[in-house]
């Protein structure tokens, strides 16, 4: 019986693989100059551009090292925590409707572990970015495999 | 104490309503059988990502959505240990009626006070609106009325104690 036979037609067994990006050494140094760059727009006072800086590359897998994975979600969410809450509506309606999805991951991500990051700040950017991307917004972080 | 609770439960109503777009979807493993997705855990593919939302370490909610199910955990608030006798008595007498309230799981999931299930066939029989209210509702109410037992469970010791200590005075 060749091979093809013996495979498990309901079952997608290669499903993990086929949607987690390994993260190569390049893309390490890329996360780790995305956080420094937010880090220093944060320093500035320049949290408009920290926040797009910070949403700028597509993701960070969950296959990226925990180290730098925990960098890059505290210092956005720094980032974000920094905004004042008058603000947040003007910054949220500058960025594309792609990086409000990243953005509503690192919302979610925060808002996961409640004894590190503020809550009521990042509730506040949810209603925010839901305001202007909508549901589909949640639809999104819910949906795309490649979490961060 | 509501200007805050208000954005939480907002944040978890419009997650909800984005979580609920549930279709029927027969088990892939067994035929014949169609399973919350969700709670058999036995296809990857059909599960989304879980969400957590919260308002400080003691309120938080997590949805755990997938093709055919959702599964919504709530973390009541626990401030003393009066509350999380009164928590665990009240989530208690609910799971045993489980099946009166239609959505509501037997067991809550680990780490949280109560859970509901929500599958495709209660999106079909009611309306997905009202069913959010239902959660956001039950969180609104739930909070008072053990705020409430909790006062009044003061006020019965406080009398009882009173009577008792009665014979000692006189």
């Amino acid at each position: 019986m060749s091979a093809n036979r013996k495979l498990n037609v309901d079952i997608d067994e290669d499903f993990e693989e086929e949607v987690e990006a390994d993260v190569g050494v390049d893309n390490l140094a890329k996360y780790n100059s995305l956080c420094d760059d937010v880090k220093s727009n944060i320093l500035k006072g320049d949290l408009s551009s920290a926040i797009k800086r910070a949403v700028s590359e597509a993701f960070i897998s969950k296959k990226a090292p925990q180290d730098i994975r925990e960098r890059c979600i505290s210092t956005v969410i720094e980032a974000m925590c920094a905004v004042k809450t008058l603000e947040i509506p003007t910054i949220v309606k500058q960025l594309t409707n792609d990086e409000l999805d990243i953005l509503m991951k690192f919302v979610y991500v925060g808002m996961a572990s409640p004894e590190v990051y503020n809550s009521s700040i990042l509730i506040t950017w949810h209603e925010k970015i839901v305001n202007v991307a909508g549901l589909g917004c949640i639809v999104r972080v819910l949906t795309d495999r490649n979490t961060v | 104490m509501s200007n805050t609770l208000k954005p939480y439960l907002n944040a978890v109503k419009a997650t909800l309503t984005a979580a609920l777009c549930l279709e029927n979807f027969a088990s892939q493993l067994v035929e014949r059988h169609n399973k919350p997705e969700v709670e058999a855990g036995s296809t990857k593919e059909v599960l989304l990502n879980s969400v957590v939302i919260s308002r400080n370490e003691n309120e938080k909610v997590l949805i755990e959505p997938s093709i055919n199910s959702v599964r919504v955990s709530i973390k009541i608030k626990q401030a003393d240990e009066i509350e999380q006798i009164l928590c665990h008595k009240f989530t208690r007498f609910l799971m045993l009626r489980a099946e009166n309230f239609v959505i509501l799981r037997k067991k809550p999931i680990e780490g949280y006070s109560i859970s509901f299930l929500i599958t495709n066939f209660h999106t079909e029989q009611m309306f997905k609106h009202k069913l959010v209210d239902f959660i956001i509702q039950f969180m609104e109410e739930v909070d008072k009325e053990i705020s409430e037992m909790k006062l009044s469970l003061n006020a019965r010791a406080r009398i009882v104690a009173e009577e008792y200590l009665k014979q000692f005075s006189g």
